[in-house]
């Protein structure tokens, strides 16, 4: 949903996502709506996809990336599903893209490790994690790009099990399922790390 | 002991991850110039057609002028001969005996003559149309009528029969209309000079 200002005294009220869906779907109003989805999605749309890619500069990349497909795919929008499973779709899709490309051109993340990722973290202005939370990062970066997605999305996003079902097309069995083994794998990633320590 | 991944979100400092201040007010005109970009972009890339494009089309119009000028080109060559000619080829052997003598017997000989000159070029035009004559006896036909019709008149006989029988035929020519006479000996002229 987002704030929506109307009339002269300027009354604010949320707009719910079938209204904004009814002002996109109108070639007349399209232009108001995608305003007030931008306004309502930016910020979730962004913390899912920085879980994702960790870095800020990359995140900004594709969100804006995200967010102009979202608006090319608004004529063809059929309602088959909630407008936020769409656009986390979209999202998901994006950042799975950017990472796969990324490390295709570059396997600095991969060379070195652990340590040479927590490195590279160390040297974004914009994370001001401890090392715990370098290591959690960089144990999501080693996971399959699914299993990420989907451990981000329940993790971070708190997102039912149905709802991401929605979002990626896998049944609610097989998210747990995925869920499950990344969490254990995370989890024996610390474990192997106190065992360094 | 494994820690449990629940707890270490609970320990986790939220704020781990920052943006830079007015991030996301940015981020809303950002999309938009972006989106304005492309739009721009996009209208540019239709309007303006690619080198490849440009090739196909001047290549397509040069072809279909071409296709066009030798299509008109052969259709006039072929159409002042073919329609006389259908019409000649389509007649039966009869009919077209009847048009030429219809056609042809309507002409005067300087016509022929000067049908052929123009046409025929080389060939002896002057040849042709003696040839087309069985003799003499076609031209002078009229005159000689007209002397016979003269040479009967009685008076002209009288005057004859009347006269010495060893000038009979020199008072014979005397009797006959000069003009006349002249007109004859005019064409017979001719005729020695044509050859006949």
């Amino acid at each position: 949903m987002g704030l929506y200002f109307e009339g002269r005294f300027a009354t604010c009220r949320l707009m719910t996502d079938i209204e904004i869906v009814q002002l996109c779907l109108n070639q007349d109003t399209r232009e108001l709506g995608y305003k007030h989805l931008v306004a309502a999605y930016t910020k979730k749309i962004y913390w899912h996809v920085r879980r994702m890619v960790t870095n800020h500069d990359d995140a900004d990349d594709v969100v804006q990336n995200c967010f102009i497909k979202i608006w090319k795919g608004l004529p063809q929008f059929r309602q088959e599903s909630k407008l936020y499973t769409w656009i986390y779709r979209i999202a998901s899709n994006e950042a799975i893209t950017f990472i796969n490309e990324k490390y295709r051109r570059s396997s600095i993340a991969l060379e070195g490790g652990e340590y040479a990722y927590s490195a590279l973290l160390a040297d974004d202005p914009w994370f001001d994690g401890d090392d715990t939370q370098k290591q959690l990062q960089f144990a999501i970066d080693t996971l399959p790009d699914k299993q990420k997605q989907v451990f981000v999305m329940r993790y971070f996003d708190e997102l039912t099990y149905e709802e991401i079902a929605a979002i990626v097309g896998t049944s609610v069995g097989a998210l747990k399922a995925s869920y499950h083994h990344a969490a254990k794998k995370i989890e024996s990633f610390f474990a192997a790390g106190l065992n360094r320590t | 002991m494994e820690p449990n991944i629940e707890k270490l979100k609970q320990q986790i400092n939220p704020n781990t991850l920052r943006v830079p201040e007015g991030y996301f007010d940015a981020l809303e005109a950002s999309i938009k110039d972006r989106l304005n970009t492309e739009a721009t972009a996009d209208l540019v890339k239709h309007n303006k057609p690619t080198i490849i494009r440009k090739l196909i089309i001047v290549t397509a119009i040069a072809a279909t002028v071409t296709a066009i000028f030798l299509s008109v080109n052969l259709f006039l060559q072929n159409r002042t001969n073919n329609v006389l000619n259908i019409a000649l080829a389509n007649m039966s052997d009869n009919d077209l005996d009847a048009f030429m003598n219809t056609q042809l017997a309507a002409l005067s000989p300087d016509d022929i003559y000067g049908y052929l000159n123009e046409n025929i070029g080389q060939v002896n035009a002057v040849e042709i149309l003696n040839n087309s004559f069985s003799g003499n006896e076609q031209i002078d036909a009229s005159i000689t009528d007209n002397l016979q019709e003269q040479v009967l008149d009685t008076d002209v006989l009288k005057a004859v029969m009347q006269s010495d029988e060893g000038s009979t035929e020199g008072k014979l020519l005397e009797s006959v209309d000069e003009e006349l006479l002249e007109e004859y000996f005019n064409n017979a002229m001719l005729f020695d000079h044509l050859g006949l």
